[in-house]
Formats: structure tokens, C-alpha cells, sequence
């Protein structure tokens, strides 16, 4: 009986040991120089993937106002300073539509989806930083 | 002689219109006849109390109403590290009340109301290095090597730190990880601005070889933060609440 319980917790104790072990190796492996990178952005659906490009080049071209006091003529403007590329739509492979207005310089600014009705949408855009979806 | 009563009566006329024009000149609101730009003299007015390399003003509108135009655009360029470290700050104001007896008395930068403002300020990767330089030679934190890179939405930050150099209370956290006396390693980490303080979220720690668990990270975000606190620039009165990192700045915005 006695030694039954030993076999136990002496079994318990090795496998609590290769766990802290099995972690420590984990911790050791996910620390070699090779992964020095960011952590990988987490997976999302297409529309949420869509909606995210037009904030971040929404982002962009705010930043690009505050350099120049006038918001670029188009979106590829933006690149290398403010985003390493334009990108496209993730379900029609098309480009983010834009468009800039104003008098002596562009005032104000719009970037949609080329192909919303692919999102079942009637339109989607961002302006001021703000997504408007019909 | 008998033209003479005619003579004196059209130059009298011509008297009494330029009278009623330079009349008109004076009381114009714009005093656009005698008086300098606008924007030049409201750069003057905020050189005063603004300290940069460069003072932009931009008015935009019909130009009926100069005091009072749809935006007024202010670029700041360079400002010194005894204000804000930032590489330019650009100030946007929609339907501004430009108070112009302050402005033309005391020449001082003075908005009576405004629909709108909107504040965005970009800093280099240089400005964030020399921030980083700054906050070490505080906190008498010594270094072999530190280097930032920006990868939106983080920011990257390898380094070689003497162990000895990190202050006790900090350093019991990283204990561990040290060897040989030196803590090097990297860290992707993001931003928040909450009230003007810049809050950092480490995502992900290495120290010598071995990946920090997050309950450790998050007990250093706590110990860390806020990482700076951005200063006002006097005469705005603003909240920074936004922050984006982007390919060669850092943007941060109301």
C-alpha cells in the first residue's frame, strides 16, 4: 500500500518536473535570436481584414496631413514615410478606392472598398476616421 | 476765369470721393490695406510663447472674414526638448474665432470659440532613440547596445543592458534572466496614449535566450508605466488619446 503511494506520487512528481521542464524548453526554444519578429497578427475574416486596411490607411494619411498640411492626392503618396504599401481589397485582389477634395490643397478625403457588395454591403468607406457601412 | 467755378467744383468732387474711399480703406475689418498677412502675424503671435524651428499658419475659406475663417492650420516644425520632443505638430481649427483685438493689441495667439480642433504630432525613429537616451541617462540605466525599429503596429526594441545598472526594485523581476551581469535581448512593444501619457504593452519579451511568461510581462508593464508623460505646448489646450505606429513615425493625436 505504502509503497503504491509512493509509486504515485513519485509518478506525479516526475511528470510536474518534465512539464516544468517541457515549459522551460518552450520558453528557451521561442527565445532564439531567429524569433526576435513581432507576434503574428491574429487570423480574421476578410470584412474585418478590409475594415482594418481602410483604418490604418486612414491612420496614414492623417499622419501624412499632419507632415504636409494638405491630404495627398493619392494613397501611394503615402508610401515609403507613413506605410511600407498600399495593399488591396482581400476579397476582390482591387485597390482601396480613394479620393481627396478641396481648394488649394485637398481639404478632405475618402478611402472605400472597391467591391462592397462582395461583403453582401451596399458601401463601406472611411472618413475623419470614422467607417461608415450601408 | 469763367471755367474757373467749374474747374474748383470737380475738384471738389474728386476731394470728397477720395475722402469717402480712404474712409472706407480705414474702417475696412480686414485693415487689409495697411496692415501684414494675417498668418505671418499670428506666427509672430505664437513665436512668442512657442518655441520651434519653423512656425507654419495656414487660413483657409472665403476670405470674406479673415477673423473668422472655415480652418486655420498651424504647423510647428522641430520643437525643442524643453517643450516637446516632437518633429511637427500641426494644429487644426474648423470655424475658429480668432480674437484679433489680442492678437493686434497685445499680439498674442488667442481662439474665442471654435467648432472643431484636432491636434496631430509625429515623432521620428531618431526622436524615440533620443527619448530612450533620455529616460536611460535618468534612471542611470547603462547600455552596450540599443536599437528601435519600427514594424506597425509595434515597435522593436533590441538591447544589451548591464544588469548592475537596472534599479533593484526593477531588476528582482528579471533576476532570472540575467547572466554573466548583462540583460540582452528584444521586445515588440505597442503604444497607448491615455491623457498624455504614453503607456507601453510589451507583447513580447526575450531576456538571454528565454522568452518572459506573461504573467511576468504584464507585471513589468505594470512597474513601467507610464513610460513618458508628452507635454503640453502652452497657449493649446488639448488631450493626446490616440497613438499609431507607422513606418518611419510614431503619430500621436487627439
Amino acid at each position: 500500500m505504502r509503497k503504491k503511494l509512493l509509486i504515485t506520487l513519485s509518478t506525479i512528481l516526475i511528470a510536474a518536473l518534465l512539464a516544468v521542464i517541457g515549459y522551460i524548453g518552450m520558453l528557451y526554444r521561442q527565445g532564439n535570436v531567429s524569433n526576435y519578429t513581432p507576434p503574428p497578427p491574429p487570423s480574421v475574416s476578410p470584412k474585418e481584414q478590409a475594415i482594418s486596411d481602410l483604418q490604418n490607411l486612414s491612420r496614414a494619411v492623417e499622419a501624412y496631413f499632419v507632415k504636409n498640411m494638405e491630404y495627398p492626392q493619392k494613397l501611394d503618396s503615402l508610401v515609403p514615410e507613413f506605410i511600407d504599401r498600399v495593399g488591396h481589397d482581400p476579397l476582390s485582389a482591387k485597390p482601396y478606392l480613394y479620393t481627396a477634395t478641396g481648394n488649394g490643397g485637398a481639404a478632405s478625403y475618402r478611402i472605400s472598398l472597391p467591391a462592397p457588395s462582395l461583403y453582401n454591403i451596399k458601401e463601406c468607406f472611411i472618413e475623419n476616421g470614422t467607417v461608415t457601412q450601408k | 476765369m469763367a471755367q474757373l467755378p467749374k474747374n474748383s467744383g470737380i475738384t471738389h468732387l474728386m476731394l470728397n470721393i477720395a475722402i469717402l474711399v480712404l474712409s472706407v480703406l480705414a474702417l475696412s475689418p480686414q485693415d487689409s490695406f495697411s496692415r501684414e498677412p494675417l498668418e505671418n502675424e499670428l506666427a509672430k503671435a505664437l513665436a512668442k510663447t512657442v518655441r520651434c524651428e519653423k512656425i507654419e499658419v495656414k487660413i483657409k475659406g472665403d476670405g470674406k472674414n479673415r477673423a473668422n475663417p472655415d480652418k486655420l492650420l498651424i504647423k510647428l516644425v522641430s520643437m525643442p526638448n524643453q517643450c516637446i520632443p516632437a518633429d511637427i505638430a500641426t494644429l487644426q481649427y474648423s470655424n475658429p474665432k480668432i480674437d484679433m483685438m489680442a492678437l493686434r493689441k497685445a499680439k498674442n495667439f488667442k481662439i474665442n470659440s471654435v467648432a472643431d480642433f484636432k491636434i496631430g504630432m509625429l515623432f521620428s525613429q531618431q526622436t524615440i532613440r533620443n527619448e530612450f537616451d533620455k529616460a536611460a541617462r535618468r534612471l542611470n540605466v547603462q547600455y552596450n547596445k540599443l536599437s528601435i525599429r519600427f514594424t506597425p503596429p509595434y515597435i522593436e526594441v533590441e538591447f544589451d543592458i548591464n544588469a548592475r545598472s537596472i534599479p533593484s526594485r526593477d531588476r528582482k523581476i528579471v533576476e532570472k534572466f540575467i547572466k554573466n551581469g548583462r540583460l540582452a535581448g528584444y521586445a515588440a512593444i505597442r503604444l497607448q496614449v491615455q491623457g498624455n501619457r504614453v503607456i507601453a504593452s510589451p507583447d513580447k519579451v526575450i531576456l538571454n535566450h528565454f522568452r518572459m511568461p506573461m504573467p511576468l510581462v504584464s507585471e513589468l508593464k505594470k512597474r513601467m508605466n507610464p513610460v513618458w508623460h508628452i507635454p503640453r505646448i502652452p497657449v493649446f489646450d488639448y488631450t493626446l488619446e490616440k497613438v499609431d505606429v507607422l513606418k518611419q513615425y510614431v503619430y500621436v493625436s487627439n
